[in-house]
């Protein structure tokens, strides 16, 4: 069965009005304490990892990630990613390396090595950082925006978040909607975050990772404007059903989960959009409640394989101070 | 020769101290308008070109920049040394890597009837290599120079005071060899350089400053580097508070040196000391970084950054190589400084050219 977008009315658009009132209403300030820096990890517990390993059927591993590479999506105004040869097999083809009086006897020893630079946030797969985003001068916790600086973030810095690891549900929304990629302006609503999680014969519960499969990354290669336009996304009342349900982290191969077009504060650039102004979930899931965004991932191969649930590993980068990091999320189902 | 401690007297200091008191009086805010974002470069008017175009004598030309050596894997190139330019510890080495290079048209992989290299360039604007600071690089009490507040420098670019705004500066550049005029190859790490040094060294060239001049001040310290690239970042000999008085009393625009602070500076000093020092020292195989102990000449020195460039609008140029004009013994010269036009930044690396 088909399952429409739901089109935003006077009627839906008034309740979403109203649920992410609710949903801003929310907070876990305190909750684990004054000076909590995890937020949201402290909802995974034993219970969530053994729910997660039970999860476990096949032993197939899935990584999440997009290639980090000239051709993979990545947002607006930011720099590409780029990989830098230090060393490389034209060099000794060139006859410009020489390894070979390296001491290992007769047989030469070569070597490639690099350096990379990589545009965290809107650039590949990455995890926000509690320090990302803030809203007057607080991030989560009520610590203060001034923590963060050119020299990187002195609280809440992704190196806090070493690592997760737990349930993870896949809401193939894609397929929910019987479709191989979302329309641009699909809003999740909590009737469809419900209607999908049914389907699938899934519930969420307190300390899982939710992933939201929309399909998008496929429009970059043929039309990267495209790609940054408008995208499917995670509604107020979906992020606001996912947050009663007890989600420690929620992801998506869009940007931004609520995906573009949809956010409180539009960029100039942002295209008029039925669902503008609707969610602006890194404010309330992010900075209010602690739960971290994973963004940009590849959801392709897990839902070509059904996996709606499995063990997720989430391991940044443990880049001191940085409000983000790319992160390859490895799943078990 | 003097040990230390023992060339301060107390004459010395006394006058000194005076000097650091007068200069730090002395402000140039307004003096261009109220909304200047050049400072000193207005003292390079058309008679300073001219002054310096009429130092002109053989067209000899010489560069005064440092080379840039870009780190990378060139340890395990046999071909290419892997020592580096002066660089102060803790700061990050330029970065120099190729997008395209022979060694892909050895693995043949592409047409080699006509190939192109590339290269990407990343530069620490200050403390690795030659370069110029601009007027947005120094605040005190929240104020730029002209009075602009320092939250107009973001993570992004300087909104005012950036090297844009100097362009290009061509006017008469006078070298002082202090290191010569001691006697020396390299000035003692505790040299402190005043007024009588100036004067008596310029005297022996015959030169006289004036307005819109760039001075150049060679102590021989690059020399130090290749000896001991720890010891290069520690105690270093400096232009005293006296000398910069005198500069800025007879208006001159720029001063450039080969030191990397200009003024007096002590890199052992662990508040000076940059987080990354400790790998730097590391990899240049020296087991620790001793403090020499207390910097004597702080009681008199003055800071020449707040002075100088935030007070004053005048450009410093440090970390120049001065030894082959030094060698030259070319003394005046036209002096040419084409900053990289960067938007927003806080100075350029920049490769100054002598025209004697």
């Amino acid at each position: 069965m088909i399952r429409p977008i739901t089109s935003i009315t006077p009627e839906v658009r008034a309740s979403e009005e109203e649920a992410e009132r609710e949903l801003l209403s929310l907070s876990n300030w305190g909750r684990w304490g004054e000076d909590d820096e995890l937020g949201a990890l402290n909802l995974v517990d034993l219970a969530a990892v053994q729910r997660g390993m039970a999860a476990v059927k096949t032993g197939k591993v899935y990584s999440l990630s997009q290639l980090i590479g000239p051709t993979s999506p990545r947002g607006e105004a930011r720099p590409p990613n780029q990989l830098f040869m230090a060393i490389d097999g034209g060099d000794f083809a060139s006859g410009s390396g020489n390894f070979q009086s390296a001491g290992r006897g007769a047989a030469p020893f070569r070597v490639g090595d690099e350096a990379m630079f990589l545009t965290t946030h809107n650039g590949t797969t990455h995890l926000d950082a509690l320090s990302h985003y803030w809203v007057d001068d607080e991030m989560y916790n009520g610590f203060s925006g001034k923590t963060v600086s050119s020299a990187g973030a002195s609280k809440l810095g992704i190196e806090n978040m070493a690592g997760m690891f737990t349930r993870a549900v896949l809401l193939d929304m894609a397929r929910y909607r019987g479709v191989e990629i979302c329309d641009p302006w699909d809003y999740f609503t909590a009737e469809d975050v419900a209607g999908c999680c049914e389907a699938e014969g899934v519930t969420v519960q307190s300390g899982d990772a939710v992933l939201i499969h929309t399909g998008w990354p496929e429009v970059y290669e043929a039309d990267p404007v495209k790609y940054r336009y408008a995208q499917p996304g995670l509604g107020s009342s979906g992020a606001l059903f996912l947050v009663k349900a007890g989600m420690a982290l929620v992801g998506a191969d869009n940007t931004g989960i609520h995906g573009y077009g949809a956010r409180k504060y539009p960029l100039p650039s942002d295209p008029p959009n039925p669902k503008a102004g609707l969610a602006d979930l890194h404010v309330s899931l992010l900075r209010n409640l602690g739960i971290y965004m994973l963004e940009m991932m590849d959801l392709a191969r897990l839902a070509a394989d059904a996996a709606f649930e499995s063990l997720l590993a989430v391991a940044p980068l443990l880049v001191k101070g940085a409000t983000g990091a790319p992160v390859n999320p490895i799943a078990v189902a | 020769m003097t040990a230390v401690g023992e060339r301060y007297d107390r004459e010395l200091r006394q006058r000194e101290a005076a000097a650091r008191d007068k200069l730090r009086t002395m402000s140039n805010w307004g003096r261009w308008g109220d909304d200047d974002e050049r400072g000193a470069a207005n003292l390079v008017d058309a008679a300073a070109s001219r002054r310096g175009l009429a130092a002109v004598k053989t067209a000899a030309v010489y560069p005064l920049g440092s080379e840039i050596r870009g780190a990378g894997m060139g340890m395990y190139h046999s071909t290419r040394p892997n020592a580096t330019a002066p660089k102060l510890l803790g700061v990050a080495q330029p970065l120099h890597y190729f997008r395209a290079d022979g060694g892909d048209a050895a693995l043949g992989l592409v047409n080699q009837a006509r190939h192109l290299a590339e290269d990407t360039v990343m530069i620490p604007v200050q403390g690795a290599t030659s370069h110029i600071d601009s007027l947005a690089h120094v605040s005190v009490n929240g104020e730029l120079y002209n009075g602009q507040p320092s939250s107009v420098v973001k993570s992004y670019g300087a909104l005012k005071l950036g090297i844009e705004n100097v362009a290009a500066l061509i006017t008469r550049g006078v070298l002082l060899d202090l290191a010569r005029f001691r006697g020396k190859d390299v000035c003692d790490a505790d040299d402190y350089i005043t007024a009588d040094d100036l004067r008596a060294c310029a005297a022996e060239s015959g030169i006289e400053f004036a307005p819109g001049d760039a001075v150049l001040i060679r102590t021989g310290w690059p020399k130090v580097f290749a000896e001991d690239p720890v010891r290069y970042s520690t105690r270093q000999p400096g232009l005293g508070s006296s000398a910069a008085l005198l500069l800025a009393e007879r208006d001159v625009a720029l001063v450039g040196s080969d030191n990397s602070e200009i003024e007096p500076y002590d890199g052992s000093d662990p508040e000076v000391m940059r987080p990354g020092a400790r790998h730097d020292i590391y990899l240049a195989h020296a087991s620790s970084l001793e403090p020499i102990g207390s910097d004597p000449r702080r009681e008199f020195a003055t800071d020449l950054h707040e002075t100088l460039v935030r007070n004053l609008g005048m450009y410093l140029v440090e970390m120049l190589d001065l030894e082959q004009i030094a060698t030259a013994r070319v003394t005046e010269f036209l002096f040419i400084l084409a900053p990289l036009l960067i938007r927003g930044a806080t100075g350029s690396p920049v490769n100054p050219l002598a025209v004697a």
